[in-house]
């Protein structure tokens, strides 16, 4: 039968409702219960307040290799750099300032790959006590 | 008389001043409900005192309970309460020249909480698109500094005297901060100012020769559309009271003659 050619690459995963492979049952057994304290800012009597406001979610976190350090365009390794693995239910946004374990942590960058069912964050220690 | 029913109205309380300086005082007075009244201070707060029949509140000695860590000693909660149990509260703030600078301007433009603050080199960035206020002394020149001793009580009292330029930004993503501008010079300049200088001396003067709004509104581009500056004057006074142990009274010198 006739008819018009149809080639695959021209449709991607989300065309139809369904085809995204939804991973976070997978990523369950992956993540564990974590705890951020994120920083906010308030203002109280006219000067600004900090206040560490904590956070549940599940998780995995890990270090960046050195591979992954080497290809940094600032080339430092004394700064710790960190990659998150999270339920979408943690809803960071860039430049947000987040304490875990005692390490302060900013947040660089924040891909969300929800339809897939996780968020994946990167993080780099920060100063200590700088503000969001 | 049947069919006649009188109904009591909520108990509300009102104060003279909404902010005051350290061991300053200002009256709170609950009106409505069914008297007496009784008033007291929630704990946890400033740390002033109130006369409980009168409703006469008395502020602390020192702002934020003598630290100068996180503002969290900044208000007190005042609480009045009438002969049913019905409670009505109100805050008041106890802060320096430069804090009360900030109430008298949220006050007269009828500013919530958080709209007016010190700007500092901790940003508070302006997230919505109603209007901000950001104050901050730029310049402060100290012109006298005098020290008395109280041989009574042992103890030394401090000053200096500073008149400071102060900076006023008015910022807002919407169209507020361009209409609303001129609305701080009035507030600077209200009823409420003035008896709030009075009461807790300092001073905010006029505007000086070439005064003028800086339109700052291009240097955020497009994240703050509007943003306008402009600089008032204000005298103000910090004290400090120091206990010495001991203190040569400097009296009138005697000469003793022929011992």
């Amino acid at each position: 039968m006739a008819g018009p050619i149809r080639n695959a690459a021209n449709y991607p995963l989300f065309a139809r409702a369904g085809t995204i492979p939804d991973v976070s049952g997978a990523l369950q057994d992956y993540f564990q219960m974590m705890t951020f304290s994120q920083v906010t800012k308030t203002v109280q009597g006219f000067q600004v307040d900090e206040s560490a406001l904590p956070i549940n979610f599940q998780g995995c976190w890990f270090p960046y290799s050195e591979r992954q350090l080497l290809m940094l365009p600032e080339g430092q390794r004394s700064w710790s750099h960190f990659m998150l693995f999270a339920d979408p239910t943690l809803t960071l946004q860039t430049d947000d300032v987040v304490l875990w374990n005692g390490i302060q942590t900013r947040v660089l960058g924040r891909m969300d790959y929800g339809l897939y069912g996780y968020v994946q964050y990167h993080l780099c220690q920060d100063f200590t006590g700088s503000g969001p | 008389m049947p069919g006649l029913h009188r109904f009591r109205s909520l108990i509300s309380l009102t104060q003279s001043l909404t902010a005051i300086g350290p061991n300053l005082q200002s009256s709170f007075l609950a009106i409505g409900g069914t008297p007496p009244y009784t008033y007291r201070v929630q704990p946890n707060g400033a740390g002033g005192s109130i006369n409980s029949s009168t409703g006469l509140y008395t502020a602390p000695s020192v702002i934020n309970g003598g630290s100068y860590g996180p503002p969290t000693q900044i208000y007190d909660t005042i609480q009045a309460t009438d002969s049913l149990s019905n409670i009505a509260t109100s805050q008041i703030l106890i802060g320096n020249a430069l804090l009360l600078l900030c109430d008298i301007i949220q006050n007269q433009m009828g500013l919530a909480n958080g709209r007016v603050y010190v700007w500092d080199q901790k940003i508070f960035q302006p997230t919505d698109s109603g209007l901000y206020i950001a104050v901050a002394i730029i310049s402060c020149k100290p012109f006298s500094n005098v020290n008395t001793f109280n041989g009574s009580n042992s103890s030394s009292y401090q000053w200096v005297n500073n008149y400071a330029q102060v900076q006023i930004d008015v910022i807002s993503r919407d169209t507020e901060a361009r209409d609303r501008k001129e609305e701080v010079l009035m507030a600077l300049a209200s009823t409420y100012s003035q008896t709030q200088q009075e009461a807790n001396s300092f001073l905010i003067g006029r505007l000086p020769p070439g005064s003028q709004f800086v339109n700052l509104s291009n240097i955020d581009g497009s994240a703050i559309p509007y943003r306008f500056n402009i600089s008032v004057g204000m005298q103000f006074i910090v004290t400090k009271t120091v206990n010495i142990g001991s203190i040569d009274s400097f009296s009138t010198p005697q000469i003793v003659p022929n011992p």
